[in-house]
C-alpha cells in the first residue's frame, strides 16, 4: 500500500516480490512503471491510478494472475499497441482505463473483461463501439434509457455507478419496476476517473458542477426523481440529492480520510464532505427524503452513516428491518 | 462467514480480488504478529485487521456500539437482491415518492402522473 505519495519512480526490486497479490500505488507521480513488475507473477490487482503514466512496461504480459488493472487518470497513450503487447496476454475481467489520452478510434471490446474508456480522445469510430454503456464496455460516462423510446416515463431514477468501468449496476431492479407496471425511466452514470464523482473529464475538480448538469440536463422534463447509489455511487447520490426527491445510499463514502480517497487533494475531500451534509441538510425542507443503508458489520461504513444519521429527513435503517 | 461463492462479480469488479485481498491481509498479518503465540486471546484481532473483524471486536466488547451482521461494505445490495429484499425497497421508495408526488400535485390542482 503505497498510495497518496509523492513517489515518482517505483524501486526495480519491486520485481523480487514475487508473492505480492495487490499492489496500490495510486494517487502518486509516477511517469513509468520498472520493466521488473513482470516478475510478480502473483499480482491479482494493480492500482495506479492517478499518477502520470505514459505507458505500461510490456513484461506485464507476465503477470499471469492479474485480474484487475485499475490505471485511470494517467497520460496513456497508445491504445492498439497496449492491447497487443500487454492486454491481450492477461486475465483480465476489469480493466479500468478511463481519463487517460487514449485515442478512442483505437477502441476495442475484450469479451472477457469489463472494460472502460470513457474521457479519453476522440470518438470510437462510427458504429457499434460509439457511445457504448453497458455493463461490460463503456466509452461514455452515461447512458439515459427510457422505459418507452420516444415517450416519457413517470419517474426517473439516477443510478449512479460504483467504481470501475461503466456497469449499468442498477440494472435488475429497474427491470422487476418496469415488470411491476411502473414506467421508470433511467439515467445511468459512471465515474471514468474513479474519483468519488469530484473529477470532471477536463481532468479538473469539478464534477459536482458536470455531474449536476448532466443530471439537471435530463432531469428537468420530470416532476418525480429517485437517485441511488452504493459506495462511491452513494457518495455521488449524496451529493447530488438536492436534485430528487427520493435518494436511496448503501454504504455511502461521505469522509473520504476514512476511505480510499486519500489521492484526491484535501480540498477536494473536504469540498466532498461539506457538499454532502449541505445537500442533506435541505432534505426535510424540501419534503424529501434521503435512506442510507450500511452493512452494520463493516466498522467504516458505520462510521460513515454516523456523519449524516442526525440530519432531519436523514433515515438509517438497519437491514435487518427491511421487510420482504 | 461470508465465502467467495456469495460475492456476486455482477455488482462490482472489486469483488472478484476481495477475498484474495482479505486473505491476503490475514495471512500476511498474521505471519507478523503470530497470533497463535499471543497469550491473551482478546488480542487476536490484530492479526485480522480489515474491518470486518475489528468490527467483531468491537461488538463482542461494546456490543451497542457495532452489531455484527454478516455484510461488507459493496455486497450490501447484493446481499439485499439476493434476499428479494432489493427489488421491494427500490418499490417501496417510488411508491412513496409517487404518492409525495400525487400529494403535491393534488393540493397545487395539478395532475398525478409525475410528468411535466
Amino acid at each position: 500500500m503505497l498510495e497518496a505519495n509523492l513517489l515518482r519512480t517505483l524501486p526495480h526490486s519491486v520485481g523480487s516480490l514475487t508473492d505480492m497479490r495487490e499492489l496500490s500505488i495510486f494517487g502518486n507521480q509516477l511517469q513509468s512503471l520498472p520493466d521488473e513488475l513482470g516478475n510478480c507473477r502473483s499480482l491479482t490487482v494493480l492500482d495506479a491510478h492517478h499518477n502520470e503514466l505514459t505507458s505500461l512496461p510490456s513484461s506485464m504480459a507476465s503477470l499471469g494472475k492479474l485480474k484487475s488493472l485499475y490505471v485511470q487518470s494517467n497520460q496513456l497513450v497508445g491504445l492498439s499497441l497496449l492491447k497487443q503487447r500487454v492486454l491481450d496476454h492477461l486475465p483480465l475481467t476489469n480493466a479500468a482505463l478511463g481519463a487517460n489520452s487514449f485515442d478512442l478510434r483505437e477502441a476495442f471490446e475484450q469479451p472477457s473483461a469489463r472494460l472502460g474508456l470513457a474521457w479519453n480522445r476522440g470518438e470510437p469510430p462510427a458504429g457499434p463501439l460509439c457511445g457504448v454503456f453497458t455493463d461490460n464496455f463503456a466509452t461514455v460516462d452515461h447512458l439515459y434509457d427510457p422505459a418507452s423510446p420516444g415517450s416519457r416515463g413517470a419517474v426517473l431514477m439516477v443510478a449512479f455507478a460504483a467504481e470501475g468501468a461503466g456497469m449499468r449496476q442498477w440494472a435488475s431492479p429497474c427491470a422487476a419496476v418496469r415488470g411491476a407496471g411502473l414506467a421508470l425511466d433511467t439515467l445511468y452514470l459512471a465515474d471514468p476517473s474513479n474519483s468519488y464523482y469530484m473529477q470532471s473529464p477536463c481532468g479538473q475538480w469539478q464534477g459536482r458542477s458536470y455531474y449536476a448538469e448532466l443530471i439537471e440536463r435530463h432531469s428537468k422534463h420530470y416532476d418525480a426523481v429517485f437517485i441511488i447509489g452504493s459506495s462511491m455511487g452513494a457518495t455521488g447520490a449524496l451529493l447530488h440529492a438536492t436534485l430528487g426527491q427520493r435518494v436511496l445510499a448503501f454504504g455511502p463514502r461521505v469522509n473520504l480520510e476514512l476511505t480510499h480517497g486519500s489521492f484526491l487533494p484535501a480540498a477536494v475531500r473536504r469540498a466532498c464532505t461539506d457538499a454532502v451534509l449541505g445537500a442533506l441538510s435541505q432534505t426535510d425542507a424540501r419534503g424529501a427524503k434521503v435512506s442510507v443503508h450500511v452493512g452494520k458489520s463493516s466498522l467504516d461504513e458505520t462510521l460513515q452513516a454516523r456523519l449524516v444519521d442526525h440530519l432531519p429527513g436523514v433515515a438509517v435503517p438497519a437491514p435487518a428491518n427491511i421487510c420482504v | 462467514m461470508y465465502k467467495p461463492k456469495d460475492l456476486n462479480l455482477d455488482w462490482s469488479p472489486r469483488f472478484s480480488t476481495l477475498w484474495d485481498k482479505i486473505g491476503w491481509i490475514r495471512a500476511n498479518n498474521g505471519r507478523k504478529f503470530e497470533p497463535w503465540r499471543v497469550s491473551k486471546p482478546f488480542l487476536r484481532f490484530l492479526a485480522y485487521t480489515d474491518s470486518r473483524n475489528f468490527s467483531r471486536f468491537l461488538h463482542q466488547h461494546w456490543p451497542e456500539q457495532v452489531e455484527y451482521h454478516d455484510t461488507f461494505h459493496h455486497n450490501l445490495p447484493m446481499n439485499l437482491e439476493r434476499s428479494g429484499a432489493l427489488s421491494v425497497l427500490v418499490k417501496r421508495e417510488l411508491l412513496s415518492l409517487l404518492l409525495a408526488v400525487a400529494g403535491t400535485a393534488q393540493t397545487t390542482g395539478g395532475g398525478t402522473t409525475g410528468r411535466k
